[in-house]
């Protein structure tokens, strides 16, 4: 038996009261008769029958007494305990990715699960050490050996799932320092996802259910010439065939309707042709509802920026110049001489090969290939070159990992605090890239002609990589995200700190600094708005936050339960509150009736 | 007494009622009841054959010119009868809302007045433990007035005595005592009968009883006031106590009974709720106490 709370136990002086009052009340009444001769009689005779006579003399005050132990019984909340468990520390393991939302009839997973584990709560004994472990996209410890029930309860409600993948496996790792300190630890992962405990000492409350679910994986564009064309992806994740319809929204104004007929694990291209090109936002949802309505609906952000413009001042870079040919939405504009730049044009990206010109553009993004000392870097002697390759995986070097080039000689670049090599030669830091006061720049110290690079099939994709690290001067990297991925933000050193407003409207202030820090705070799904103030100026930039589908969505497959056991059940004790009321009541009635027939 | 003890009615009822007696009177004054012996009165009796030495005023001559023999007509013999009524004035018959002295009073009013009607003569004896009073003789119709009276000035206070009491009485020659009361003190009931036996009385024993003592209502945790000694009882009662009361008021009265039976007493239960009437025909008349002229 154990106790939801105690203090109620103060009721009980109210017992005493009861006691009291009867013993006032047991003023006897007077009562004149002619002679006691019969009535000694009787006396002796009515006292050989106690305490039977006692206890109905008094049956009332006996029986508030029992309505009133029973009531103070009922606020303690009573459980009983046969079949119940007994941690000394318990580990309580919760999954918060967004598979946890998918329903269950009428509440989540997740609300399932916490139910289960708030009842198990009440039935421990007072006094077990819990550890409440969310495991989300990575995995937190929400609270340290609380012993408090009321307090455990309370941060179990206050838990939230969100859209977020994760694995909860790896909370096993967490869990297992966790255990390793307390003494007869045991975990209880509620998950739906399975997994093996390994060596943890545990069970797995899967709650894994085959329900009815369709995804929407993927809303994707392309700008053409008149149109854009939008293809979507979605797939029934279920086990149950799906119906229904596709809605595309551009700006949240209906353009096409599709109806789908989905047979389970199936999946399906649609794709629409939208006239309209000035549409910022597509959105595509999933009409009839399902289980896990979460990636019924997904956000994709058109980006629309007007072409960079490039200034290439180089003798004679081919290469470069048809490297540049490859990449779209640029506008390249070619000198070959300091004779014939103009210091006036402004250009979004310039690259300078071989020469710098006296002052270096105040605006604009910068590539230095072979150039001398300038006011962003000093250069030094030239080196033997030897085997280039690839330092870091990297913005710049993204797809290009493998590259291997050789270099006859290069500049020995002093290496400022703020850049980052992307490129080796030999064992030394060649290359590098970095950003300076909100003007991001890439240096190379090599002449191109000097290095078979220019050759490798990798150099354009490398050329591209180069013109997007450089072309994306907004607080944005990318529109697109996945919830729980991290927002990589750019701002303008001249403004003030970043404000970003999720769908629920909540404001989180990112602090400027350098470098900056990534917002983590992409849980859910939805338009999230960033927002900063450059000089009197708002600038607003949107990101769409997208569910983890191929990873969250599943729903064709029932929960294997713990270790091969059957259906995992908290055995947890029963609640004995309403019996005790019941029983007040009962009795109450009886002392009516007692009560009713002796008047 | 404040209130009227007898009404218009309840005489007139009363007024053609006589009191018969089971044993013989003897006693010097002629009365008007009936003697087992026969002699001078106008009541014939039975006829006789004539013997030397009798009456010759006494000779039935229509008898004589019938059969030719003497025959004697025989009448019996009235003679004047005693009652004598003793009247508990203990203050346990002060009690009952119908109350059980007031009742007793009636009670022996009424019996007076048959007994004073059939020309007999009553003695009242109001009886306690403080008082010793001697009572009055009372013959004659009109001395009714005087026993209402004299009922009208009886107090109920003090406690049973019987026995002492009743023995200093001067009873004298044989007659008819009627004892009211509720006979709580067993033991001096006793004695008393044994003491009226011995004088030669047919006893009647009247055990008057309220309603609240023949089916008490009392409930509950009790303080019990005994009127007549003033001592008090904590008693609680619930359940069957009721019933334990009646069993023992049944055992009470049946010794009472068992008593009387042994001293050759009539015994009478009166109910102060009963009517007198009903006491006086029903009671008194079944058991050949009084009869209807």
């Amino acid at each position: 038996m154990s106790f939801v709370r105690l203090w109620p136990l103060l009721f009980s002086l109210s017992i005493a009261g009861v006691i009291l009052l009867y013993m006032l009340k047991q003023k006897r009444k007077n009562e004149d008769v002619p002679s006691l001769a019969l009535w000694r009689e009787v006396f002796r005779d009515v006292k050989a029958k106690t305490p039977w006579e006692k206890l109905r003399k008094n049956i009332l005050m006996f029986l508030q007494i029992l309505i009133l132990i029973f009531l103070i019984f009922s606020f303690l909340e009573p459980l009983t305990l046969f079949g119940g468990r007994e941690f000394r520390n318990l580990i309580l393991v919760f999954d918060t990715t967004g598979s946890m939302k998918g329903k269950i009839g009428e509440i989540t997973k997740f609300e399932r699960g916490r139910e289960e584990i708030k009842k198990l709560i009440n039935s421990t004994k007072e006094g077990a050490n819990i550890t409440i472990i969310t495991s989300g996209k990575e995995s937190k410890v929400e609270l340290s050996n609380g012993r408090d029930k009321n307090e455990i309860i309370k941060k179990i409600d206050d838990l939230k799932v969100t859209d977020s993948s994760g694995n909860i496996e790896d909370s096993l790792s967490l869990v297992r320092s966790l255990s390793n300190s307390g003494e007869g630890s045991e975990a209880i992962f509620v998950t739906d996802k399975e997994f093996s405990l390994e060596d943890v000492k545990g069970s797995i409350y899967n709650l894994a259910k085959k329900g009815k679910n369709a995804s929407i994986d993927l809303v994707s564009y392309k700008l053409e010439k008149d149109n854009i064309s939008v293809v979507a992806r979605i797939s029934n994740r279920g086990a149950q065939s799906y119906e229904g319809d596709f809605s595309l929204y551009g700006d949240d104004k209906i353009l096409e309707v599709k109806s789908l007929n989905l047979s389970s694990g199936e999946s399906v291209n649609v794709s629409f042709k939208v006239a309209d090109r000035n549409i910022s936002i597509f959105k595509g949802e999933l009409s009839e509802k399902d289980d896990l309505m979460e990636d019924n609906v997904y956000y994709s952000l058109v980006r629309t920026e007007k072409s960079q413009k490039i200034l290439l001042l180089s003798e004679k870079n081919i290469f470069m110049e048809k490297a540049l040919a490859t990449v779209q939405g640029i506008e390249v504009f070619k000198v070959n001489s300091l004779d014939n730049y103009n210091e006036k044009d402004e250009y979004d990206i310039y690259i300078f090969d071989g020469i710098v010109p006296d002052s270096l553009p105040a605006k604009g993004n910068l590539i230095f290939i072979n150039t001398p000392t300038n006011d962003l870097f000093t250069v030094g002697e030239d080196i033997e070159g030897g085997e280039g390759k690839v330092t870091e995986s990297n913005t710049i070097t993204e797809n290009i990992k493998n590259i291997k080039f050789g270099v006859r000689s290069f500049k020995d670049i002093q290496k400022a605090s703020y850049l980052k090599s992307f490129l080796n030669i030999g064992e030394k830091e060649a290359a590098f890239y970095g950003e300076k006061d909100g003007r991001k720049l890439i240096v190379l110290p090599f002449k191109l002609n000097d290095s078979d690079i220019v050759l490798k099939p990798q150099f354009p994709i490398m050329v591209h990589n180069m013109i997007n690290y450089l072309s994306l001067s907004g607080i944005l990297e990318k529109g697109d995200y996945i919830a729980g991925e991290e927002v990589e933000l750019t701002p303008n050193i001249n403004g003030e700190n970043i404000r970003i407003y999720t769908p629920d409207n909540e404001e989180k202030v990112m602090a400027l600094r350098f470098p900056m820090k990534n917002y983590d705070g992409t849980l859910n799904t939805g338009i999230y708005t960033v927002k900063q103030k450059v000089l009197e100026e708002e600038k607003e930039e949107i990101l769409a936050v997208n569910f983890p589908s191929q990873l969250e969505s599943d729903m064709k497959e029932e929960g294997v339960t713990s270790e091969g056991k059957e259906e995992f059940k908290i055995k947890g004790g029963r609640n004995l509150t309403p019996i005790l009321i019941i029983l007040s009541i009962i009795i109450l009635m009886i002392e009516w009736y007692i009560y009713g027939k002796r008047s | 007494m404040q209130e009227k003890i007898f009404d218009k009615d309840f005489f007139n009822q009363l007024k053609n009622l006589k009191i018969i007696m089971k044993t013989p009177i003897n006693s010097a004054y002629a009365g008007g009841r009936r003697s087992k012996e026969k002699g001078v009165s106008v009541e014939f009796s039975d006829f006789r054959e004539y013997s030397p030495g009798d009456d010759f005023r006494r000779v039935d001559w229509n008898a004589y010119g019938r059969f030719n023999k003497l025959y004697l007509k025989i009448f019996m013999e009235e003679r004047e009868a005693l009652f004598n009524i003793f009247i508990d004035t203990s203050k346990s018959m002060h009690f009952g809302a119908l109350n059980k002295g007031i009742f007793s009073l009636r009670l022996a009013g009424a019996i007076s007045h048959i007994v004073l009607n059939g020309n007999d003569r009553v003695r009242l004896f109001p009886f306690n433990s403080e008082e010793n009073k001697e009572g009055i003789t009372i013959s004659g119709r009109a001395g009714i007035n005087r026993i209402l009276k004299y009922l009208e000035a009886i107090e109920f206070n003090g406690t049973t005595n019987s026995s002492r009491n009743i023995k200093t009485l001067p009873i004298k020659g044989k007659g008819i005592s009627v004892i009211l009361s509720d006979f709580y003190n067993l033991e001096e009931l006793k004695e008393t009968l044994i003491f009226l036996k011995h004088k030669g009385q047919e006893i009647i024993l009247v055990q008057v009883l309220s309603q609240e003592e023949l089916e008490p209502t009392l409930r509950g945790d009790l303080k019990l006031n005994d009127i007549e000694e003033d001592n008090k009882m904590d008693i609680s009662l619930y359940g069957k106590a009721m019933e334990i009361y009646k069993d023992k008021l049944d055992e009470f009265i049946t010794d009472i009974k068992t008593l009387s039976r042994k001293y050759g007493a009539t015994y009478i239960l009166a109910n102060t709720e009963d009517n007198l009437e009903k006491i006086i025909f029903k009671e008194f008349t079944s058991r050949g106490i009084i009869n209807r002229k």
